[in-house]
Formats: C-alpha cells, sequence, structure tokens
C-alpha cells in the first residue's frame, strides 16, 4: 500500500515538474494527433513543425524587437481526442510557458483548444482545421480574436468545387460519395450539392459512408445506377484508391473529382493507375516550381524521405505566419504576436499568398486545383476568393 | 436486375471477410469462453504482414497468403502464452479486458512505427468479367471462393479428427481432459493458431479487396465480426459463417434500401431485434442451466 | 464529559467534515485560481472519470454482467443536458444542475430501451447490446442536423467547475456507495456470485439488474453532461467505442466491485495519461501493456473486490435488550394441506425424467424423497422450485398454481430449498449471505437506499438483527465476517439452510444436505433439522442417499425410480418393499441389504 502512495505521489510531483527557463529562448506549442484515427496527420505535422523550427534556428533564431531567440518547440499528443486537446492546451499554456500554439489539426480537437487559447490569451493557430466554428465564439457568434487558421475553410472550398465542376468539366450531373462522420467532408460535400443544383446542374446520387468503412461497393452501384457524368469524393485519400478501384471495377468511367483531403502524395502510390486524369482541389501544390515551395518540398524530403502533404505544408505555413509575426512584433509576447498576426498582409507562404483582415482569423487565400497526371499532382488552376 | 445481382455480390465478398474472421472469435470462444478481443488486430497484423511479404520482399501471392497467416499464428499463440495462459483460472472478465489491453497494444505499437496508412501492392491481375451491365472481379471470386474452402477445411477438422474432438472436448470441461490424456495446452495453442491464422487470411484478402490499410483498420471490422459470431451463435463453427454473411447481407440491404448514412443504425438495430428473438444466435444451443 | 462527547461525535462523522472541507477548498481555489488551470483541469477529468468508472462498476463489477457501451450513455446524457442549457432552458443559476439532472435521467431511459433485449438472456449478450447501443447512438447523433452532427455540437457555457465537479464525484460515491451496501446491492451482488441461487432466494434478479443498470446510466449521463460543459463542446467522435474502452480500461486497473477500486482506476489512469505526455506516440503503448501485466498479476484490478472502510457505511450494531424476531413463516397454514402436486410430468427431450408424480403434504410433515440416481428426485424439486417448467401437472402451494411463477416468485410464496453442489455466495461474507435471504422482506425501495431514509436505517438494523440472531442460533455468528468460501465443508452445508431459512420459508426443500458427511455429522444434522421443523414450524422435504438419515427423520417417505414413484409409506414400509430394494440393489442384492442393515 506505501508503495502506491509512494508512487502516486512521484506522479504528482512530475505532473508538478517545472521547466527551467532559458531567457534568450521563446517556448512554441504544438498540438498533433500523434495517436487515434488519424495518426498521419499528426505525423506530417510534427515532421513540417520541427523542420520549420530548424530552419529559423540554424539561421540563428529569430529577431524579435533587435534581440535573437532561439524558438523551441514543445509537441504534445491530442490523441485526436476533444478532452486530450483541451489538456495539452493547458498544459502548454500554464506548464510550459508558451507563447503561441500551432494545431490542433482536426477540428474535433481545434474547437476546445480555440477556447482555452482565447480565454487565456495565447495565439493558436490551427494548420488544418476547415470548421467554421472553430474561429468564432458560439454565444456571440463574433470572431475569436486570438485564434486563426492557415487553410480555407470547407463551405468556400465545396462552392469552388462546384463552380469548377460545371464551369470547365462541364458536369450537368454529378454523384457525392462521402464520410459522414467527417464534419469536414460533410461540410464540403453539402456545400457542393447546393450550389451545384443552384447553379443549374443535377445530383444523381448522394451517397455516405462511415470512418473506418473499406467497402464501399454497394454505395458505388447505386451511383453508378444513377448514370452521373461526374464522381465527387470528399473523401479522406486513405479511401480514395478503394473507392476509386471499386468504381472503375463496376465499370464508372466518368471523371472523379476530389477535395483538399486527397492531397497527401500518398495517393499516388496507393492509387496506382487509377486516379489518372482525376482531379482535386488543394491547399498547396508539391510539384510546383515556385523557389519557396520547391526548397520546402525538397528539405522535407530531405529529411524525412517523403514528399509533403497538405498538412505538413499548412503546418510549415503556420509556422511561417507565427515566424513572420513575431519579426514584427516589438517583444515576444502573445499580445503583440497576436496583433502582428491580425496584421500579416500578403504572406507568400507554400500554400499560397495568406492574408489577414482586422478582426478575422480566417486568412484570404486561393483554392489550387490540381490534376493526377502521369502519376504526380500537376498544377491545373488558382482560384481566387 | 444486374443491379441487384451486383450487390448480391457485394454482399457475399463482405460477408465472406466477415465470417472468417467471425471464425476466429467463434473457435476461441468455443474453447475457452473467451471473446478475444484482440482478434480484430490480429487480422490488421495479418493485412501488414502481407503488405511487408509483397511490398518489400516482393513474394508471390500465396507464399504472401501463407506468411499471413502463419505470422498472425504464430501471434495468436505467443498472446496466449503469455497473457491469456496465465488468466486461465482467474474470472472471465479479466481475461477478456486482457484480451481488450492486448489489443490496444498491438494497435498503437503498430501505429507507433508506421503512422501512415499503406498501400498493399495488387497482389493478383484483376480481372473483370462483363455480362450484361453485371461486373465481376476475379478478386471477389478469390476471395468468396477461398474462404468458402477454408470454412469447410475447417469444418472437417473440428468435426472429424482427433484434434477436433479433442477441442470439442475441451469446451465441455476443461479440468477433466488432461486425465484422459489430452495435452490441454497444446490443443488451446492449437486453437488459437487455427483461430488467428484465419484471421491472418481475412486481412491478406482484406487487403486484395481493399488495399489501404492503417493500424486501426481491425477495430471497427472486429468489433463487427464479434457481432456476427454472436448472430450466428456464438461457439458454433457454422453459425459464424452464417452470421458473417447475414451481417453482410444487412448491411448492404440497409445501404441498399435506405440512405447509406444510416447504414449502422439500421444493421445494428436489425440484429438487436434478432437477438431478441434468438438470444442463443442462429445456431448457438441455449447454454443448459445445471442447477 | 460534554466535550468528550462531542468529540466521539466529531471522529465518528469525521467523513461529512472531510467532504465539507473540501468542498469549501474547491471553492475558494477555483474562486480565486488559486490551482495552476491545467492540474484543475485534470482534477476535473480525474472527477468526471471516477464517476464513469463507478457507474461501470457497477454492472461489471459488482452485478458480474459485462457492458462494453458506456460512452453510448454518456452521450445521451450530454447531449441531453447540453441541448437543455443552450436551447430550451432560459438563463439562470438553477439551469445547470437541472440539465445534468435532465441527462442523467434521459440516460437512465435510454437503459431501459437497452435493458429490455439484454437481461432476457444471460452471459456475454449484454457486451453485444451495450456494444450495439454505442454504435447506434453515435450513428443517429451524425444523422441528427439540429445538434450539430458531425460537426459537432457547442455554446455551451463553461459550467463546469471544479466545486460542481467535486460535489457531483461525492454524491456519486456516495450514491453508489449507498446502493451497493443495500438490499438491492446485496441483490446485485447474489447476481453476480451465483444468479441462480439469488432467485431461489427470492431476489427478483430481473427488476434488481434493470434497477442496477439504470442507476449506472444515470451517473455515465451525469458524467457526459458534465463532460459537455467542460469542453463546451461534444461531437458523436467523443462518444466511440474507445471512450468506452477507456472507461473499461480504468474500472479494471483500479479494481472490480470496489468503490475504491473506481477511484483508484479513475486517478491512475486520467494522471497516467498526462503524465506520460512526454512519451508521444508510444504513450498509448505503455498504458495497455501496463494494463494487461497489471491483469496478469492482480486479474481483479488494485483493489479488487475490497473495500477501504470509509466507503463502507457503519454496520448496524445488535441493541441490547432487542426483542426476539420471529423465524416463523411469513404465511402459516395452521392444519391441512400446503403443497399439492397433480400428475406432474417433465421431458427432457424424449427422456421422460419424471412421470406423473402426485404428492399431498401437510403442514408440520418431514418428507423424505429417495430413489438412485437419475431417478429424478432432482427434478422434481426443481420443478416445485421453479427451475424447470413442468411438461405436465399442477403443483400448488397454499393453493395458489406456481407452475408458472419463477423461481423468486415461488420463494415468495414460502418455498426455500438448498442445492445439492453447495451454491453459496461464495465471495459475500457469511451475514450477507444470510440477508440476501431476507431479500425479499426488506422494507424499503431503490429511492430508500439511494437516500438513506429513516425508514431504510430502521430496516437495516432489523435485517442484521436478525441474521445474527439465526447466526447465533446456528453457531455460525463467529464467521460472521468471513467470506462464505473459507468456511470449511459442513459449515457450508449449515450456512445453506440458515441461508434459505431467512426467507421465512413455510416448506424447505432439502437436495442431499448430508452428502460427504460421516456418522456423526449425519446424526448431528439428522437432529438439527429436526429441531428446525419444530423450532420454525415448517414443513421439509428432503432428498437423501444416507438410509439412516431418512429412516431416523422422515414421517412418510417417496421413493422414485426411472421417474416413476415406486413406493410411498412410512419407514418401516418402505424399508420392506420389494421393489424398492429390487430398485437399489437389483434382485440378487436383496438379501445382502437385509442382512447388512442400511449404510
Amino acid at each position: 500500500m506505501a508503495r502506491l502512495y509512494r508512487a502516486a505521489l512521484t506522479l504528482l510531483l512530475l505532473l508538478c515538474g517545472c521547466a527551467k527557463e532559458q531567457d534568450n529562448a521563446i517556448h512554441i506549442g504544438v498540438i498533433a494527433e500523434l495517436t487515434g484515427d488519424i495518426p498521419a496527420v499528426g505525423a506530417s505535422c510534427k515532421n513540417a513543425a520541427e523542420m520549420a523550427v530548424k530552419t529559423v534556428n540554424d539561421m540563428g533564431g529569430i529577431d524579435i524587437g533587435g534581440k535573437k531567440y532561439v524558438v523551441k518547440t514543445q509537441i504534445e499528443d491530442s490523441a485526436g481526442r476533444a478532452d486530450q486537446a483541451a489538456s495539452a492546451a493547458l498544459k502548454l499554456i500554464t506548464r510550459d510557458k508558451v507563447i503561441a500554439i500551432i494545431g490542433p489539426n482536426a477540428s474535433s480537437g481545434a474547437i476546445p483548444a480555440s477556447e482555452i487559447a482565447e480565454t487565456s490569451k495565447i495565439p493558436m493557430i490551427s494548420p488544418w482545421s476547415t470548421n467554421p466554428k472553430t474561429t468564432i465564439d458560439p454565444k456571440t457568434g463574433k470572431q475569436k480574436s486570438y485564434v486563426f487558421r492557415a487553410c480555407y475553410m470547407d463551405s468556400f472550398q465545396g462552392r469552388v468545387l462546384a463552380a469548377f465542376a460545371l464551369g470547365q468539366l462541364k458536369a450537368k450531373r454529378a454523384a457525392v460519395l462521402y464520410d459522414v462522420a467527417s464534419e469536414v467532408l460533410k461540410g464540403q460535400a453539402e456545400v457542393f450539392k447546393q450550389t451545384f443544383e443552384e447553379k443549374g446542374g443535377t445530383i444523381t446520387g448522394f451517397e455516405t459512408y462511415t470512418t473506418g468503412n473499406k467497402d464501399f461497393s454497394v454505395q458505388m452501384t447505386k451511383l453508378k445506377n444513377g448514370s452521373p457524368d461526374l464522381i465527387l469524393l470528399p473523401t479522406y485519400y486513405s479511401d480514395v484508391p478503394l473507392q476509386v478501384e471499386q468504381a472503375r471495377r463496376l465499370g464508372i468511367t466518368v471523371p472523379i473529382l476530389g477535395s483538399d483531403a486527397w492531397a497527401s502524395h500518398d495517393l499516388l502510390g496507393l492509387c496506382g493507375n487509377n486516379c489518372e486524369g482525376a482531379f482535386f482541389s488543394s491547399h498547396f501544390c508539391s510539384s510546383s516550381t515556385a523557389p519557396g515551395v520547391k526548397k520546402f518540398v525538397d528539405d522535407y524530403n530531405a529529411l524525412y524521405g517523403s514528399v509533403p502533404d497538405d498538412v505538413a505544408a499548412l503546418t510549415y505555413d503556420s509556422f511561417g505566419i507565427l515566424f513572420e509575426a513575431m519579426k514584427r512584433a516589438a517583444k515576444p509576447a502573445s499580445e503583440d504576436i497576436k496583433t502582428a498576426i491580425q496584421k500579416i498582409n500578403g504572406f507568400q507562404g507554400v500554400t499560397g499568398n495568406i492574408t489577414f483582415h482586422e478582426g478575422s482569423g480566417d486568412p484570404e487565400k486561393s483554392v489550387v486545383i490540381l490534376q493526377i497526371k502521369d502519376g504526380d499532382f500537376r498544377w491545373f488552376s488558382d482560384i481566387k476568393p | 436486375m444486374a443491379y441487384i445481382a451486383q450487390q448480391f455480390l457485394n454482399m457475399l465478398q463482405l460477408g465472406s471477410i466477415y465470417a472468417i474472421i467471425a471464425l476466429g472469435y467463434t473457435m476461441v470462444y468455443g474453447v475457452l469462453s473467451l471473446i478475444n478481443f484482440a482478434h480484430g488486430d490480429l487480422f490488421m497484423v495479418g493485412a501488414f504482414l502481407c503488405f511487408l511479404a509483397s511490398s518489400k520482399l516482393h513474394l508471390p501471392f500465396y507464399i504472401v497468403i501463407l506468411a499471413a497467416a502463419a505470422g498472425a499464428a504464430v501471434l495468436g499463440v505467443t498472446v496466449e502464452r503469455l497473457a491469456y495462459r496465465p488468466l486461465r483460472e482467474a474470472p472471465k472478465v479479466s481475461a477478456i479486458i486482457t484480451a481488450l489491453g492486448v489489443g490496444v497494444f498491438i494497435e498503437n505499437f503498430t501505429l507507433a512505427l508506421s503512422p501512415y496508412p499503406r498501400h498493399v501492392p495488387e497482389l493478383l491481375h484483376n480481372i473483370s468479367y462483363n455480362f450484361n451491365g453485371l461486373t465481376i472481379s476475379s478478386i471477389q471470386m478469390i476471395i468468396v471462393a477461398l474462404s468458402v474452402l477454408l470454412m469447410a477445411g475447417l469444418d472437417f477438422i473440428v468435426r472429424k479428427t482427433r484434434y477436433g474432438s479433442a477441442m470439442r472436448a475441451l469446451s465441455w470441461d476443461m479440468r477433466t481432459l488432461p486425465l484422459m490424456g489430452v495435452p490441454v495446452n497444446a490443443i488451446v495453442a492449437l486453437t488459437f493458431a487455427i483461430g488467428a491464422g484465419f484471421g491472418g487470411v481475412a486481412g491478406t484478402m482484406y487487403a486484395m479487396a481493399f488495399p489501404v490499410i492503417d493500424p486501426y483498420m481491425g477495430i471497427m471490422i472486429g468489433w463487427k465480426a464479434f457481432i456476427a459470431a454472436v448472430v450466428g451463435g456464438i461457439g458454433s463453427i457454422r453459425g459464424a459463417m452464417l452470421g458473417g454473411c447475414i451481417l453482410g447481407a444487412v448491411e448492404t440491404i440497409a445501404a441498399v434500401a435506405l440512405p447509406s448514412t444510416y447504414r449502422d443504425f439500421i444493421a445494428f438495430t436489425l440484429l438487436l431485434i434478432l437477438l431478441i428473438f434468438r438470444p442463443n444466435g442462429i445456431l448457438g444451443v441455449p447454454k443448459t442451466l445445471k442447477v | 464529559m460534554k466535550s468528550n462527547n462531542f468529540w466521539v461525535r466529531f471522529t465518528s462523522n469525521r467523513l461529512p467534515v472531510f467532504v465539507g472541507a473540501g468542498f469549501v477548498a474547491t471553492l475558494i481555489v477555483s474562486r480565486f485560481s488559486l490551482m495552476d488551470q491545467y492540474v484543475e483541469l485534470v482534477a476535473m477529468y480525474v472527477g468526471i472519470n471516477i464517476i464513469l468508472a463507478l457507474s461501470l462498476n457497477i454492472v461489471n463489477g459488482y452485478m458480474g454482467e459485462f457492458s462494453v457501451g458506456h460512452a453510448g450513455f454518456m452521450a445521451v446524457g450530454a447531449y441531453g443536458a447540453s441541448v437543455l442549457s443552450v436551447k430550451i432552458l432560459p438563463a439562470g443559476v438553477w439551469v445547470f444542475p437541472v440539465a445534468i439532472v435532465a441527462g442523467g435521467l434521459l440516460a437512465a431511459a435510454a437503459a431501459v430501451v437497452v435493458a429490455i433485449p439484454s437481461f432476457k438472456t444471460r452471459g456475454d449478450y449484454l457486451a453485444i447490446v451495450t456494444l450495439s447501443f454505442n454504435m447506434i447512438v453515435k450513428s443517429v447523433l451524425e444523422n441528427i442536423d439540429a445538434v450539430g452532427g458531425p460537426r459537432g455540437f457547442l455554446g455551451m457555457e463553461k459550467l463546469t467547475t471544479l466545486p460542481w465537479v467535486f460535489a457531483w464525484t461525492v454524491a456519486s460515491v456516495w450514491a453508489v456507495r449507498n446502493f451497493v451496501y443495500s438490499n438491492i446491492g446485496r441483490g446485485v451482488l447474489s447476481i453476480r456470485e451465483d444468479e441462480m441461487a439469488g432467485e431461489a432466494m427470492g431476489v427478483d434478479t430481473q427488476k434488481v439488474k434493470l434497477q442496477a443498470f439504470v442507476i449506472s446510466s444515470f451517473f455515465a449521463g451525469v458524467a457526459g453532461g458534465l463532460y459537455a460543459h467542460l469542453l463546451q463542446f461534444i461531437s458523436p467522435r467523443s462518444f466511440d467505442i474507445l471512450k468506452s474502452t477507456e472507461i473499461l480500461i480504468m474500472v479494471y486497473l483500479g479494481g472490480v466491485g470496489s468503490i475504491a477500486g473506481s477511484i483508484a482506476g479513475a486517478v491512475i489512469y486520467t494522471v497516467l495519461i498526462e503524465a506520460l505526455r512526454v512519451l508521444g506516440q508510444w504513450r498509448m503503448v505503455i498504458m495497455p501493456l501496463m494494463l494487461v501485466i497489471l491483469m496478469i498479476f492482480r486479474p481483479k484490478g488494485i483493489f479488487g473486490y475490497t473495500e477501504f472502510s470509509w466507503f463502507k457505511p457503519a454496520t448496524a450494531k445488535k441493541r441490547e435488550g432487542a426483542a426476539i424476531m420471529s423465524h416463523q413463516p411469513l404465511r402459516q397454514v395452521e392444519t391441512g394441506g400446503l403443497l399439492a402436486i397433480d400428475g406432474l410430468t417433465h421431458y427432457f427431450g424424449g427422456l421422460c425424467a419424471l412421470s406423473d408424480f402426485n404428492l399431498r403434504l401437510s403442514a408440520g410433515q418431514i418428507l423424505g424423497v429417495i430413489g438412485p440416481n437419475g431417478s429424478g428426485k432432482t427434478t422434481l424439486f426443481n420443478l416445485i422450485s421453479g427451475y424447470y417448467k413442468p411438461t405436465q401437472g399442477s403443483i400448488s402451494v397454499h393453493g395458489a398454481e406456481l407452475t408458472r411463477l419463477r423461481p423468486n416468485e415461488i420463494n415468495a410464496l414460502g418455498i426455500a430449498r438448498t442445492f445439492q453442489n453447495i451454491r453459496l455466495f461464495n465471495n459475500l461474507t457469511v451475514e450477507d449471505n444470510v440477508k440476501i435471504g431476507m431479500f425479499g422482506s426488506a422494507g424499503y425501495n431503490a429511492s430508500g437506499a439511494l437516500l438513506r431514509t429513516r425508514r431504510f436505517k430502521q430496516c437495516e438494523r432489523d435485517m442484521s438483527e436478525h441474521a445474527q440472531e439465526l447466526l447465533e442460533l446456528f453457531a455460525l455468528d463467529r464467521y460472521r465476517a468471513e467470506p462464505a468460501k473459507n468456511l470449511p465443508y459442513g459449515l457450508k452445508r449449515r450456512l445453506e439452510i440458515v441461508r434459505a431459512l431467512a426467507t421465512r420459508p413455510a416448506l424447505l426443500l432439502l437436495d442431499e444436505p448430508a452428502a460427504g458427511m460421516n456418522p456423526a455429522e449425519t446424526g448431528a444434522l439428522m437432529e438439527l433439522v429436526q429441531r428446525i421443523r419444530d423450532d420454525f414450524k415448517l414443513t421439509i422435504m428432503v432428498i437423501e442417499h444416507h438410509m439412516s438419515f431418512i429412516m431416523g427423520l422422515c414421517e412418510t417417505i417417496r421413493v422414485l425410480d426411472f421417474g416413476v414413484t415406486i413406493a410411498a409409506g412410512t419407514a418401516d414400509e418402505i424399508k420392506n418393499d420389494k421393489k424398492v430394494i429390487e430398485a437399489y440393489l437389483g434382485s440378487s442384492g436383496a438379501r445382502n441389504y437385509k442382512t447388512g442393515g442400511n449404510s
């Protein structure tokens, strides 16, 4: 029994253990989904965060108000769960004394964490949370002032996809299959449907499945029955190959359109030839020849042996935004950094030009449409808001 | 018509995969009355072994499937030896919780090593046959045929061989069996080997049909296969096959007839209703009360 | 004198003082933000997890059933409370407690729906039903756009504070303690230990299971409501199978069937999850590994089946000079027919176990039933006590037909029994074994138990006294607090009889009470049975193979062979009956039997 008490006490002490302060270091917290149901997102986020910080420190750190600071990151796991995202955020703020937080990526973690960031007055940038509610205070309906995101929202993406389908692909009859358990994908599918129908198109099938399902043959057979001339798959890239393959097996040959959830380079390997010719909207184009993007992709590849996905790019840009704001801030304080982020205008990130408007945490940036061609992602067009 | 036939084929494919995983549950339950909640994760390990064997070692199909089965079987027997055997005399629930813990461990261990989903290369060249709008793929046919073959084989082993009768005897009385000269530990290990091996085969078949695999893939399908085993009558091998097919059918029909959003809802509600009327499952024998 | 008195009172009631002080402390801490917010948040998680673990422990630990979908009930409570506080109730200080209780009640209502299919069967089926329920709830929530669908629901104020969590946790511990250490709680334990024996002792297992499940779900719902108002955000994904697994791990880590265990499990799990953050993605590898290792070395968890004395209500002491309770049957028939059996026939498949059995038994008699193994004696007992439904025929006691009744209903009519192979509640104390026998005569209900009303205390005291008297009467009182499994064989037999007597039957069925006893013990048992009959004004039916026992004790004897009554009469008549001798020894052995006497 005594041993048990001692063990509990040791644990408590561990929990209360204090971080040593270094006066020329600034601490940035990262909350990533390292375990749980979207470990790939967490892994990319962690990789990009470590790389972003290394790049800055290799250049001698960051210059704030005439003084050089070394950047230190503390990466916490949210396990993809709301409660752990909240406790990670509080730990970073109260224990590790971070002055800003990057993450969480999944909206289910970003929403509770944003609530904490807002009340603690610590700026938070979520690289990947596309849920509109992340940056909005649900009680007042106003924008939160300390919460930002590096991506555009799914409603915008849904509208862009509908316009692209009708305009560039000349589709009249579209069928949709989406993951109902994902808020993001559901939002994209619904906005697409609404916009597509408003602009004169017909939705011939609107099917769903739940995360974890791997057999889509039933839904595909139903979709095939409506003889669409386009299929929209707002689904995660790990499901896309299965869906496309099953569609092909059923003899479906119409163009396939996807959303940003496709944007992992693994998709190319996973899909084989089946995805050739498909379009999808994305945050960035890894095969871009723009110098900033190319350097990012090459560095990432050199470090981790893979092409960065959109989460990695958005995390990298989140750090970019943060560093940019820090440089402009007078001192390394959360309040100054927040104000500086709000004034970011035309930041040249790997995912495009990012501008924040006063009083909004949602950036203004364009959607990239990519096509899978010759086994790679090819830039197809940019659609501005 | 072709539409209905197509959906029927989908149902067969899904059902046979469920059935073959459900078999693993039912075998272990039949012998030890233990719900082996780690079984879904053995299935996942089977799929990952299939991935390793095919994409890293470039082995041919039949060796891949044997390797996956053997690997899963070895893991199954190891887990039994290390985690379940010490608990054979303990309350049954402790063993079940241990199984749950082992499952979570295997998932997260795999995840810590490989957080990204993996793509399994095409093991066999897929040929699609088209009959009047009905598309049949060779992979579908292989999956259904293979699972029917395996189940028939298992049924034969359990019903007609010495080992089979030892397994059946074990499910009745574990304490007196050693007195009859039956090596209980060996038979239990054999049961686990077969059950887990089937999980490995199911993992390979699954990876053939749905070639993207991730460390969490075994959770949902494992729970569902468990439900299939119960619906068929847990402990009954033929019941597991039947249960797998029924679950596959219910899920397919629910998705066909209604918005597929409600697939899980409808499928599980129907299963619950079925259990109200057949509480011991379709082929399950009610446990006789010993007063 | 007075101060001394105060001191005694203070120490004996120090728990409420500590709890009060704790509550005030949390109030101060949260009012003046004295605590690091992170620690405060983790402390609140701990509280919520304690409630969840307690809730699941009722079903899995105390009742011994296996629920795996408790997150489903948590979800119902969370969404119910949130919708109420955000959309329905007007603002006000009372909104929060009302919403939380309403969430709990909604979860309890869901439990009633779930319980209907699950408790019809035994075994692992509750696992399936709760598992399916969990998935159904998640699927339904994903489809309701009014609560945000998969996007989740938000807009709750941050109403969950440390004092609230503390208060709810204490209230839950208190309520669960009251429930577990009550008559219904003992009924719950009897289901875990031996459901069939529980039924025979008059425990309405269906009702008790339902009550336990509903109360358990209520607290899961409460925890859900607290969770929702703490994070101000809930989504269907928060309540998936993984969440249920988390609760299961806490319960089995800390210990099944123990409040201390629930608390320990929740604290250890929640704190470890945070403390092991340094391990990154390996954290979730270490956690299950620790659970597995713990399970192997302590299969029931850290505090399995044991309890700190703080979590046990004080046991009532026997009052000096208290009136002796009546041990006599609740329903007494002065003269004439007690039990009437007509044409009773039972088949197992094609096998006739009992055929056309007829009996009239009047009050005060001792009837022996003998016959070779497999002759249908125990089948007869099982038919009378309701475990089997007869293929044909009728059984009535006090003129009431009982072939359609469940065992506990039959017990309530005044029939109690013992079992051929002793079926005590092994992990429970001798006293609790006897008290379960009094299940039917407790004069309070579940709400009385939860709130510890005066009536509850009065009834509990009466029951303790009654049990004490019975134990004294049968010289078992010094084993009062001993688990039944530790008793020697003979005392186990005796305890089983005492337990049956505690139900205050008019008719007692003894199934081979002298099995495995030596002649001296058999003789003592004979005297005991006789004394019971006289003191307790009972009618007794006894199955036995010891001829001396039967011949010396029974006024009349029935002999069964292959389900057929082959003889009936007094000891002497039976002794000389040819058919009986043949049935027992075969015709050639008849001579030996006569000369060798009975053995």
